[in-house]
């Protein structure tokens, strides 16, 4: 027993000295773990970013994929994992919100109001519950915020208006960017806006156009606001009898879906995207890094915005 | 008589064993310490370097064409302004999810370099009167130069320049160079459009 002593206190002193070591080589390496973990979600980013055009090429070459998002999305998610074993992606269909640069249109070199589209602009607002005293105000303002001249509307307000407070920034005489640009109206509430946000958008043109193979009970408020002689029950025909490869042309929706052909205004329905948000969530290492682009499916030039927020 | 404790021999063995242990490990653990002191160093360093760049990166990667106004109010009609002088590069980003916010999620974000020093400032995307943050990046660095265009065998000094048309809204890529404690650094970032 007495042995022992010169045997276990130079064992107890080799652990000692080798839990210092793996102490501080633990710290080494989670330091430099930190460092190039962050590097790393950038340079993957970038690779995805490079294989974007492959996506859009994909999504407008194949008409079943772009008649169908939810297909889209599995095939797409499918063929990645072999490049991107860490990457899931989800498809959203912007060509089923309302655009609000819609309220103007291209009139010789400038962007004048769209009464038309205010028109269905405020069906919205009375389908979403918004207080009916705002609604002309929020349109003038929304006209006067997108049109080229500095004439403000009845209800309207030009950059004058915006420069007097500090805590506003104007739009520059331009389309929006960005939906979340229609705060500095500073007009509608927290609760109006949450009632509305998820069904306007703002993409780089001035049309006003929906796609039915992406209608669904979270667009139908949307739907029925740009063709508002129709009723629920027609939304629900339409999802019914909705073929698996989705609607192809306008004849054809009207004869399989029944509906009135009377009650759709035809150059309003698309029957693929225009536009389509993708959604990227990369988990690298245990944590989740998460990267939004809006795209225009058109071949080149076809980014509208990236961002790591939504 | 039963005996308790250690003999004087079996005490000196033992401190002789231990001390023979340290000795020899005392070079390894000294070793692992310094190393341990320089990689920290290296670490903070670079990924001082490397955030800045990378933040850059991000900021340059959610940029979106939205024509600038200046201070006055004014029309600018470019939505990149980059030059030599003490701001560098000013341009609008999508870079914001505050949904508390009273305004819109787009930022003005304006990269300047006085002082030896590199910072980021984001204001309101039309006025830069209200800051949002405002950011040391980088310190001690010199000689920071930025060129621009969409060749690299063709990059000027300021954006935009002489072959600038409205409906191009950023260059290519912007190369980046710079001094830190006599180590130049470089590198030539993309906006990915």
């Amino acid at each position: 027993m007495k042995r022992g002593f010169v045997l276990i206190s130079t064992l107890a002193l080799i652990v000692i000295l080798s839990f210092l070591v793996l102490v501080l080589s633990r710290t080494i390496y989670s330091d430099t773990l930190k460092t190039t973990i962050y590097a790393n979600s950038i340079e993957k980013r970038i690779e995805i970013i490079n294989y974007e055009s492959f996506l859009v090429d994909l999504l407008i070459d194949n008409s079943v994929l772009n008649k169908n998002l939810n297909l889209a999305e599995q095939e797409i998610n499918f063929s990645i994992q072999k490049k991107f074993p860490q990457l899931t992606l989800s498809l959203t269909d912007y060509s089923t919100c309302f655009n609000i640069n819609s309220l103007v249109k291209p009139f010789q070199n400038i962007n004048v109001k769209n009464e038309e589209n205010g028109d269905l602009f405020i069906n919205l607002l009375k389908l979403s519950d918004i207080d009916r005293s705002i609604h002309s105000e929020l349109l003038d303002r929304l006209y006067d915020a997108l049109d080229n001249d500095s004439l403000p509307e009845t209800y309207g307000a030009e950059d004058l208006f915006y420069i007097s407070n500090d805590n506003l920034s104007l739009n520059p005489d331009q389309l929006f960017i960005h939906k979340s640009q229609i705060k500095n109206l500073a007009l509608l509430n927290k609760n109006d806006l949450s009632r509305i946000h998820n069904d306007i958008c703002a993409i780089p043109s001035t049309e006003l156009k929906f796609n039915v193979n992406s209608l669904d009970l979270m667009t139908a408020k949307v739907f029925l606001s740009l063709f508002s002689e129709l009723t629920l029950n027609d939304i629900e025909r339409i999802l019914l009898n909705k073929p698996v490869n989705g609607y192809t042309t306008f004849k054809n929706f009207i004869d399989i879906s029944g509906i009135d052909e009377n009650k759709i205004d035809k150059s309003r329905i698309i029957f693929k995207p225009d536009f389509i948000m993708i959604n990227y969530l990369l988990a690298l290492e245990g944590q989740i890094f998460n990267f939004v682009s809006l795209l225009s499916l058109q071949r080149n030039n076809f980014v509208v915005y990236r961002t790591l927020v939504r | 008589m039963i005996r308790k404790g250690f003999t004087l021999l079996e005490v000196l063995i033992a401190l002789l064993v231990a001390a023979l242990i340290s000795i020899m490990s005392f070079d390894f653990l000294s070793n692992t310490i310094f190393l341990k002191e320089r990689v920290d160093t290296s670490i903070e360093r670079d990924s001082k370097h490397s955030r800045a760049i990378h933040t850059l990166r991000l900021d340059m990667m959610q940029a979106v064409p939205y024509k600038m106004k200046d201070q006055n109010f004014n029309n600018l009609n470019v939505s990149l302004i980059g030059s030599n002088s003490e701001r560098i590069l000013t341009f609008v980003s999508l870079n914001t999810n505050d949904l508390t916010l009273t305004g819109s999620n787009l930022r003005r974000v304006i990269y300047i370099y006085k002082d030896n020093k590199l910072s980021r400032k984001t204001t309101l995307a039309n006025n830069e009167n209200v800051v949002i943050s405002e950011n040391l990046l980088l310190d001690n660095i010199e000689n920071l130069n930025l060129r621009f265009g969409d060749e690299l065998s063709d990059l000027s000094d300021y954006y935009p320049d002489a072959q600038y048309s409205e409906n191009i809204n950023f260059p290519s890529y912007i190369y980046i160079s710079y001094e830190f404690q006599n180590e130049k650094f470089q590198q030539v970032l993309g906006f990915f459009k």
